[in-house]
């Protein structure tokens, strides 16, 4: 059985992992670098994507953040940090961040409460259920452009039905940001609603139903049992619906296009217009900015994540 | 699993910074020196080409300009097989265009024409990678008539250290588009367009007095150009040097100056009057035209490449399947705006009507094989003959750039038979008799001082901020752009 | 929580179906939020743009115009830019469980030095999406002539972190008995993967694959940012074309929309469970 099984590569056998066996240790170490290489080997295609195209941009970031290209193509100029701290505590990067903030504080409490309205409301035993879950789940299957599309009709001033509403009018400087908002929201709706039904389907209704024989009301209920149970589940509905926020775009493009007033570009959007060499250096360090943002941000999370969850309340 | 983490963490950063920093100067990519590849014009090389030589027009037209750059492009391959021309829309706008003229420069992978804005004329001819077109007159004697032919404000705006650098041109300029009827009903002369921008408001105001109903009788899109022209209008150059035109670089933007205040605060009481709308400049912002539309607007500035549509609309010339398929719009058969539009010559500051000549130019690179630069050079004398002329005036509502053109009779014929004609015929006009003494600026960085003067406008116009420190900024980037620029040629 | 209603006394037997009625007031108001702004889709899909504008633009379709979405197909190349996202999808998902599947082997299961850095160093990764390394990674792909091809599409998404934590995941909770029950057999690492390792994490291995298909297939930034050409466009890119270059007439912008998310619905609907499992790992334990 084996012998048909042996794969063109010389795998290892699978080896005890806490054998500390009598055998002969020269053996022993050619069969443990055999294994290490093999178990490099399978790493190597992930290894080299990731590189690739992850690290390697950073590498060629922080060398366009340094080195301006030359327009024409001949050659570069050594700009130096002086320009990476120009760039980031100029106006347009400073307009980016807090407009990619203000969009953050638009989609993500929103987000956050319209999931767990949903869920609430959506979990409980009623001929039917199902349907109005799969309808609270549908924007999931929508993506950015496709939601960007649905909101065009409703937002765009001069044709969309409620181009006018001054709250979310998109030829004002003030509100275009929200009506944009608008349909990342909507669009989040799906995938906050699944992912908060299922931390409440993971909370046992012995649970629940104690806290009812014990007298709790449902709104006691709800404070005192289910959203302390899914502050975990919550947390990571945060740090998604965050990440979801940096990375605006598609909305932006299609609505806006960054107007009215550079309004509505966010820090991707500004960093997607500057890809031709006159501008990729600008744009480089906005993307380390970019990353820097998430770095702190993704850290500030995973460590309140961490407490939270592990000392409860 | 914590320290290691770190210690990953730790790795990677350090690796990446020592890396980016060590790193220096193992420069870009192919560019290199960057010089010509060719130079001069190999206007022969297409007869000793075997087989079909193709070549790749890339373009951001829409619309009926578009369709009428197809319908050329088919007309030439079939009329001969040499050479095969494909055209590639490269963008729905022109700053989309220039960014990918601009990306595709460092590894030099343009194609063999491309048909930008003609502000990109000076970028053009610093890069070293395309060729002059009074290059290819020159070694083509008998396209020599082409050129003498030319409009007198196209060669002078397009003409750079001595050479004419595009090799054909689609043409516009701007005009005033105004409602009729709602002159009549406010007591104005339907047949007097607005000379200048005071008279624009002065007549905004009086619409509004005696038809409220019309609820901002002028509208305006942000647009720089518009701005742009209003000063050379006034013979108030943008930059320094003779406005870009002298033996060096420009290194001072002239945005702030007193006309351009003036400008401002005229529009910016006009607006808190509440006779004036503003619509942001945003590429494909159509929202202008849609105000005269809907009449809540009764006069708009904009480019003379609107007039055939506008026009065909309102006439009912332009049946409900071409609109259907050429523009997106659907009109039930037989339905008609009602709407009176005139048009008239772009007002000016302080005289009447001074525009400018605009459009999109196609230049021909260099940094494609000889036979190919010849191939494009082929097409473009077949773009500059009259019946090609003919076609993009009537069709493609764009101004002929050849004074034989303008006086022949086909096109006297086709401009006197339908609105769109008689606004054509406005708008060649104007163009005609441009006097070309200050034909414009001539900027490097022209997308860069374009942003500029749109975000003065936006944060003048759109948010009702202070002039001073708008135009204070604009002037400020423009300058930075233009030094940086210079900085790159030089180097 | 099924009581049977005809056993409990009228009063309280009222009160219960009153209640539930009210829940299904308040299901079904909530349900609008998502529904309301499909359905003006729709409406919009299908009536014509002039006449519906000048009706107001009313909550119900006006003057029916049925071959918006052969227009829209048409216009859009909607049929060329599907196979093209299909091809791009199929080579990313494809690629992803690969690579997933052997690196999360490799770490569960093969002992070599560095272990625990080079997971770091993968899931740091995910520190570095497609949107701070957009300009970086455009250049790159110009540089090796990727620019307008299948490979420029898809390369950048040929391996994922994401998948490589969930997957290890999985196998770590493979029983260790079975470990050392195929040791015993003899069963080589491969042999081990493919008869015991993976089957057992079919659901989470499918879960993956079909959210990284549905993230292909919707993905916008990149597909825009490693073309040039209108043939290369995906369909997510050419929603945009169709809806830019004729913006007064929206219903075919709509209507390519609606026809671009005809198959995500497809997937979403025979695929509901695994989809859903894939969604939510991570944010509930076990």
């Amino acid at each position: 059985m084996s012998t048909a099984e042996a794969p063109a590569v010389a795998a290892p056998a699978l080896t005890d992992a806490d054998a500390d066996s009598a055998a002969a240790p020269r053996r022993r170490r050619s069969s443990r670098v055999k294994e290490a290489l093999f178990g490099y080997a399978l790493l190597v295609p992930a290894v080299v994507i990731l590189g690739v195209f992850a690290y390697y941009p950073l590498y060629r970031l922080v060398h366009f953040a340094l080195y301006r290209p030359n327009r024409f193509g001949r050659g570069e100029v050594y700009v130096g940090p002086s320009n990476i701290t120009r760039v980031l505590g100029g106006d347009e990067f400073k307009e980016g961040l807090w407009i990619t903030v203000k969009f953050l504080l638009y989609t993500v409490p929103t987000g956050l409460v319209l999931g767990v309205l949903l869920a609430l409301a959506a979990h409980r035993h009623l001929r039917g259920i199902k349907i109005f879950q799969g309808i609270f789940s549908s924007t999931v299957a929508t993506s950015v452009a496709v939601a960007s599309v649905v909101f065009f009709g409703l937002v765009n001033p001069k044709i969309g039905k409620f181009g006018q509403v001054g709250l979310i009018d998109l030829s004002k400087s003030s509100s275009a940001l929200r009506g944009v908002a608008l349909t990342s929201i909507w669009q989040n709706i799906g995938l906050t609603f699944v992912i908060v039904l299922a931390g409440l389907q993971a909370i046992p209704d012995q649970l629940r139903e104690a806290a009812q024989l014990d007298g709790f009301g449902a709104f006691r209920r709800l404070y005192k049992v289910t959203l302390p149970l899914l502050a975990p589940t919550l947390m990571f509905l945060l740090v998604v619906l965050m990440i979801f926020a940096f990375q605006a775009f598609a909305p932006i493009e299609f609505l806006t296009q960054g107007g009215p007033a550079g309004s509505t570009e966010t820090l991707v959007f500004k960093i997607f217009r500057r890809q031709d060499p006159g501008s990729i250096s600008e744009g480089a360090v906005m993307a380390l900015g970019l990353f820097g943002l998430t770095f702190v941000v993704t850290l500030l999370q995973l460590t309140i994540l961490n407490r939270r969850v592990h000392y409860g309340d | 699993m914590r320290s290691s983490r770190r210690i990953g963490l730790a790795l990677f950063v350090v690796v990446a910074l020592t890396a980016a920093a060590c790193g220096g100067g193992d420069g870009d990519d192919g560019g290199g020196n960057g010089r010509a590849a060719s130079s001069g014009c190999p206007v022969k090389a297409l007869d000793s080409a075997k087989g079909p030589v193709r070549i790749s027009v890339w373009h951001s037209l829409t619309a009926l300009p578009k369709r009428t750059l197809e319908a050329l492009a088919d007309q030439y391959n079939k009329s001969q097989s040499k050479v095969v021309v494909s055209v590639e829309n490269q963008g729905t706008t022109p700053t989309e265009l220039h960014r990918k003229i601009d990306q595709a420069i460092p590894d030099r992978s343009l194609p063999a024409l491309v048909m930008p804005d003609d502000t990109k004329t000076r970028f053009v001819a610093d890069s070293g990678y395309f060729v002059p077109a009074s290059d290819c007159f020159d070694a083509d004697p008998e396209a020599k008539a082409t050129l003498d032919d030319l409009l007198p404000i196209a060669k002078a705006s397009y003409t750079l250290d001595g050479k004419l650098w595009p090799a054909s041109f689609l043409t516009y300029t701007a005009l005033v588009f105004y409602n009729r009827s709602h002159f009549q009903a406010a007591g104005l002369d339907p047949d007097k367009p607005p000379a200048t921008i005071s008279e624009m408001i002065d007549m905004a105001r009086t619409i509004k007095q005696r038809t409220p109903q019309v609820s901002h009788p002028l509208v305006i899109k942000a647009q720089s150009f518009i701005f742009e022209w209003w000063l050379s209008g006034a013979g108030q150059a943008l930059v320094n040097d003779d406005n870009g035109r002298g033996k060096d670089l420009p290194t001072e933007s002239e945005f702030d100056n007193p006309t351009t205040r003036q400008i401002l605060e005229e529009l910016k009481a006009a607006k808190a009057e509440g006779i004036l709308d503003v619509v942001p400049g945003t590429e494909g912002q159509v929202d202008h035209l849609l105000a005269m539309a809907t009449q809540q607007s009764s006069m708009v500035v904009e480019s003379s490449a609107a007039t055939s549509t506008v026009a065909g609309v309102i006439e009912g010339t332009i049946k409900a399947e071409d609109l259907k398929e050429e523009l997106g719009v659907d009109l039930p058969a037989g339905l008609k705006l009602d709407l009176d539009i005139g048009v008239g010559p772009y007002p000016g500051v302080k005289e009447p009507g001074r525009g400018q000549v605009g459009g999109n130019v196609v230049y021909i690179s260099n940094t494609v094989p000889d036979e190919q630069q010849a191939a494009a050079w082929d097409f473009m004398k077949f773009l500059n003959s009259k019946p090609s002329q003919i076609r993009w005036g009537v069709e493609g509502s764009v101004s002929p750039v050849l004074k034989s053109v303008g006086s022949d009779p086909q096109m006297q014929k086709a401009w006197s038979s339908s609105l769109a004609g008689r606004w054509g015929k406005v708008a060649y006009d104007v163009l005609a008799n441009i006097p070309t003494d200050f034909p414009g600026p001539v900027i490097g960085p022209y997308d860069e001082v374009r942003r500029a003067i749109e975000r003065c406008l936006d944060r003048v116009l759109l948010n009702d901020e202070p002039i001073d420190a708008a135009v204070k900024e604009a002037d400020a980037n423009m300058t930075k752009a233009l030094r940086s620029y210079n900085a790159d040629v030089g180097g | 929580m099924a009581t049977d209603a005809a056993v409990l006394p009228p009063d309280v037997r009222r009160r219960m179906l009153m209640g539930q009625a009210g829940w299904y007031v308040l299901l079904s108001g909530l349900s609008l939020l998502v529904l309301f702004p499909i359905w003006m889709t729709i409406v919009r899909a299908v009536s014509e743009p002039f006449v519906y504008i000048e009706r107001g633009q009313p909550y119900h379709p006006v003057a029916f115009d049925w071959g918006v979405f052969g227009d829209a197909w048409r216009e859009g190349n909607l049929g060329r830019s599907m196979l093209l996202t299909l091809a791009v999808t199929a080579i990313v998902t494809v690629a992803q469980l690969v690579t997933s599947v052997l690196a999360a082997y490799s770490f569960a299961y093969v002992r070599f030095p560095l272990k625990n850095v080079l997971f770091v160093l993968i899931v740091a990764s995910l520190l570095l999406p497609i949107e701070v390394t957009l300009v970086a990674n455009v250049r790159t792909i110009r540089e090796l002539g990727w620019l307008d091809s299948v490979q420029g599409l898809s390369a950048p998404f040929l391996a994922s972190a994401f998948g490589i934590f969930l997957i290890r995941q999985g196998f770590l909770g493979v029983p260790g008995e079975l470990r050392d029950a195929a040791r015993l057999d003899g069963f080589g690492h491969f042999a081990f993967m493919r008869r015991v390792a993976i089957p057992l994490n079919r659901p989470i291995i499918a879960s993956f694959a079909l959210i990284t298909a549905l993230g292909t297939w919707n993905q916008y930034l990149w597909p825009r940012a490693a073309t040039t050409r209108e043939k290369w466009e995906t369909v997510q890119v050419a929603l945009r074309s169709v809806s830019v270059q004729h913006p007064e007439r929206f219903n075919v912008g709509v209507a390519a929309a609606i026809l671009a998310s005809l198959p995500i619905l497809a997937m979403l609907i025979f695929f509901q469970k695994q989809i859903i499992r894939g969604l939510t790992a991570g944010a509930v334990k076990g």
